[in-house]
């Protein structure tokens, strides 16, 4: 059973990564507190307008009909450590922060490879500040804004209504409205989901990012985050896999502070303990994708690759980037169908899912079929693929999420010795981000600004977020992979190889591509706190109190 | 078991040092431990990381035959726990003071602790003394160095005197390290014996309770219960006390060939991707030759680095 929250008191991006929810632009601002007094008021003004994890009304459900409707645009608020200091927030509740978050993202760029081209000095101007501490400048609040498209794709009149709100909040005597986002020195980093025509020339979104896959699929369910019908349909392949092997959302203090977690504990919490319940951590990272060279270092090694294999090299081009990430540029993953022949025949299979996904009204069989499409997108172990010769063990989505790779009888045959996902389901992360920069395929250039804005949430910075990028994604240990990282996302130099693994009485034989090229780099980022609305009022108040 | 066990001997040195000694700097009398601890800090790690591997030194440590790993520090005082938990219904009936102060456990010294593990064939002293020679040849400035803050390490002026300091100062070790078995070792289970002896024991027993001709009283059942208990205990004890078999090819030597050859077989594997099959002989041939993977004595990884670098042969 799924526990009862109050999400009227939780913000909603915990709940929802509103770019799925039909909210595909995004714009995030940056403000400075000048002073205390100053701070609150903004925090007071701010508070109404925050966007909670209220149900939302759903038009193919009939059976809630009380549920509000859709906002034309959401607005959260996060504070970093420096920001609750600037509030003046009571010693005693600042000194017992978790430390992570009181040294800021600039300052773990070790734990988190931010070293490089992921160095700070690659950041955009406005991120810099967490390190050069320079008056005035100081990274205090993060207000996110999520909108809805017209037809024609553009955001709904209201963004522009907010922005200018926030500029004339942020120009005020005591509030500051950061600049100097991506090279122009924007006063607000842009985001935005690729937007494609449908057949009737009105616009829909699409999850594709700059590399040409589609994102975000796999999120974590956890309990209470959705009502019971719609839990049971995405807790498959999204939640944890129990020792009967069946699937189970997370326990919710893995991503909301002040309940249960997953060893049957509290998360970690400062004094007074009401101050975080019911929040969450964010990571907020922008990061910048080096299109081009991925594009043409994929092409480059399709060549070697096709000749091998003796298959053309379009096919080769497009197996490689699969192998790399897990999924087929469609997010078909490779689980489900591992090779080209049969990712082409799954893709002829479901053709009509496009239709169907851009179909407004949708008839009962419409939306079990789009359930089932949904299942075979994200239900699936590793289990079945222990050799990696489906999809590679270092390929980015089995790094991101291990699922049941780390059973310690993985590899038995006697499946009451099984424990599911037991050692990963501490180290799950909510992901709540956009791309960004413009989806021009004809412009092939590493300098042009585009990427992923990647939120991370989780009730523990340092043992889910730090622990994923550092142990997971940089590093190979846990996946016997020995220094090997993420084809992908890692930090590459010209040792780091990407192995592709193949069945042992296969006539290919295994692959291996080396010298990765840098594909991501680190352009800025920060570690914020996501109260909830009870914790923001005291905080506009003034009157949180540890004793 | 204990200092010996896995093929490895567990080496743990507590070499005391005058809480109240002093060495002088710049006319000022300065603690000898803060000393010490400043030494330590400036002594090279292994090249274990980037900064490390960039500073060009190496671990002194390295240098000394067999050594797999080694850890040096000092330490002052015994951590206090705390007071020793009383049952408050024992104090009332003894009249406790719970006010007065219990006593707190001190260390006579403070010491400099040495803990290391090497290759051994067993745990005798003369599989100490080969190594504590080794250690004297390649380290001996640096161990006066530090040693020379100890309390009798006047004394030792070669070899020999080194070695009987080290074992004057040796202490016990009971929790070794050793992560080198990689598959499930043998079963070492005692429950063969525990099964076979408790047989015969509760066999003598019934024995003695058929015909009652010992003065043991076997036939008494709390007598036989109270042997079956010790019989077990001593056979737990027993194989507790042996030590574990080595893990195959864990002396230090196998271990550096095993990373070397690893590294250059991934090489090796990269390299030829796609060859056609005599291509493929021929070059892995080359590579036998250059590398030669089953002779522990040539090429392989220098000790204290982590990376060996791929050379194509």
């Amino acid at each position: 059973m799924s526990a009862p929250l109050d999400l009227r008191d939780i913000q909603g991006n915990i709940v929802r990564a509103y770019g799925r929810y039909g909210y595909p632009h995004a714009r995030y601002f940056l403000f400075h507190i000048r002073h205390a007094a100053s701070g609150r008021a903004f925090i007071a003004t701010l508070l109404p307008h925050v966007t909670t994890a209220e149900r939302w009304a759903d038009p193919t459900d009939t059976e809630n009909t009380s549920h509000i409707a859709r906002p034309p645009t959401t607005l959260n608020v996060a504070l970093s450590f420096r920001g609750l200091e600037a509030l003046d927030l009571p010693t005693q509740t600042l000194a017992q922060l978790p430390p992570e978050f009181i040294d800021g993202m600039a300052r773990r760029c070790h734990i988190l490879s931010d070293v490089g081209p992921s160095g700070h000095k690659h950041w955009d101007p406005v991120w810099h500040d967490p390190i050069a501490h320079k008056h005035g400048t100081e990274i205090h609040v993060l207000v996110s804004i999520s909108a809805r498209m017209q037809p024609d794709g553009t955001p709904v009149p209201e963004l522009e209504e907010v922005t200018d709100w926030l500029r004339e909040l942020g120009a005020g005597k005591g509030i500051k409205l950061l600049s100097g986002h991506d090279r122009n020195g924007a006063d607000y980093q842009q985001a935005g989901a690729r937007l494609v025509a449908r057949d009737d020339g009105n616009m829909r979104t699409d999850a594709g990012e700059h590399f040409g896959f589609e994102d975000g699929i796999g999120n974590p369910v956890f309990a209470g985050q959705y009502p019971p019908q719609v839990e049971a349909r995405r807790v498959k392949g999204r939640g944890k896999i129990m020792a009967d092997q069946s699937w189970e959302p997370l326990a919710t203090g893995e991503f909301l502070i002040g309940h249960v977690d997953e060893s049957q504990e509290l998360p970690f919490s400062t004094r007074p303990p009401r101050f975080m319940y019911n929040g969450t951590f964010l990571a907020f990272r922008k990061l910048h994708e080096n299109a081009a060279t991925f594009r043409s270092y994929v092409d480059t090694q399709s060549a070697d690759y096709a000749k091998w294999h003796g298959i053309p090299h379009q096919e080769a081009d497009v197996t490689l980037r699969a192998k790399m990430i897990g999924r087929w540029p469609n997010g078909v993953p490779l689980m489900t169908a591992p090779t080209y022949g049969e990712m082409m025949k799954f893709e002829a299979e479901w053709a009509d899912i496009p239709a169907l996904k851009a179909k407004i009204g949708r008839s009962r069989m419409d939306q079990a079929r789009l359930d089932t499409y949904d299942n075979l997108m994200i239900d699936f172990k590793y289990r079945d693929d222990p050799s990696g010769a489906r999809c590679p063990i270092s390929a980015h989505i089995r790094r991101g999420n291990m699922r049941d790779m780390l059973d310690p009888r993985l590899a038995s045959e006697d499946r009451s010795t099984w424990d599911g996902s037991a050692l990963t389901n501490r180290r799950r992360i909510l992901r709540r981000g956009l791309p960004y920069g413009p989806f021009d395929p004809e412009v092939d250039n590493d300098s042009v600004e585009r990427g992923v804005i990647f939120i991370a949430m989780c009730a523990n910075i340092f043992r889910q977020f730090e622990f994923v990028l550092q142990q997971w994604v940089n590093y190979g240990l846990d996946l016997n992979q020995g220094n090997d990282n993420c084809p992908v996302l890692g930090f590459h130099d010209h040792r780091s190889k990407f192995i592709i693994q193949s069945e042992p009485d296969s006539e290919t034989g295994p692959w291996v591509l080396t010298a990765l090229p840098q594909f991501v780099e680190t352009r800025g980022g920060e570690y914020f706190f996501v109260p909830s609305l009870n914790t923001l009022n005291m905080i506009a108040l003034g009157v949180v109190d540890p004793t | 078991m204990a200092n010996y066990d896995a093929g490895h001997f567990f080496l743990t040195v507590m070499a005391p040092i005058d809480r109240d000694g002093w060495i002088e700097l710049d006319g000022q009398r300065r603690s000898v431990l803060d000393h010490v601890r400043g030494i330590l800090t400036t002594l090279p790690t292994a090249q274990q990381d980037t900064p490390s591997t960039e500073s060009g030194l190496n671990s002194p440590f390295a240098a000394v035959p067999g050594t797999h790993f080694a850890h040096i520090f000092v330490i002052d005082e015994l951590r206090f726990n705390g007071r020793r938990p009383s049952n408050p219904i024992i104090d009332l009936i003894l009249n406790t003071h719970l006010t007065e102060a219990q006593k707190v456990d001190r260390l006579p010294h403070a010491y400099l602790v040495l803990s290391l593990d090497f290759d051994a064939l067993d745990g005798s002293d003369a599989a100490l003394k080969a190594y504590t020679d080794g250690l004297w040849r390649e380290m001996r400035d640096t161990l006066v160095l530090i040693f020379g803050h100890c309390i009798g390490f006047e004394k030792v002026t070669g070899e020999d005197s080194f070695f009987d300091y080290m074992r004057a100062a040796q202490v016990t070790t009971s929790l070794p390290y050793n992560d080198y078995w990689t598959q499930e070792p043998p079963d070492r289970s005692p429950l063969k014996w525990m099964i076979a002896v408790s047989l015969v024991i509760i066999m003598l027993g019934l024995a003695g309770w058929m015909v009652p001709l010992w003065s043991l009283e076997l036939g008494n059942v709390a007598t036989t219960l109270l042997l079956l208990i010790i019989a077990n205990i001593a056979i737990i004890a027993w194989f507790g006390l042996t030590p574990f078999p080595k893990a195959p090819d864990s002396d230090i030597n196998s271990v550096l060939k095993a990373l070397y050859i690893q590294q250059m077989f991934t090489g090796f594997a990269v390299e030829n991707l796609g060859k056609s099959d005599t291509d493929l002989q021929s070059a892995f041939d080359a590579f036998c030759v250059a590398h030669q993977p089953a002779v522990i004595s040539g090429p392989r990884q220098t000790p204290g680095v982590l990376h060996s670098t791929w050379k194509k042969p």
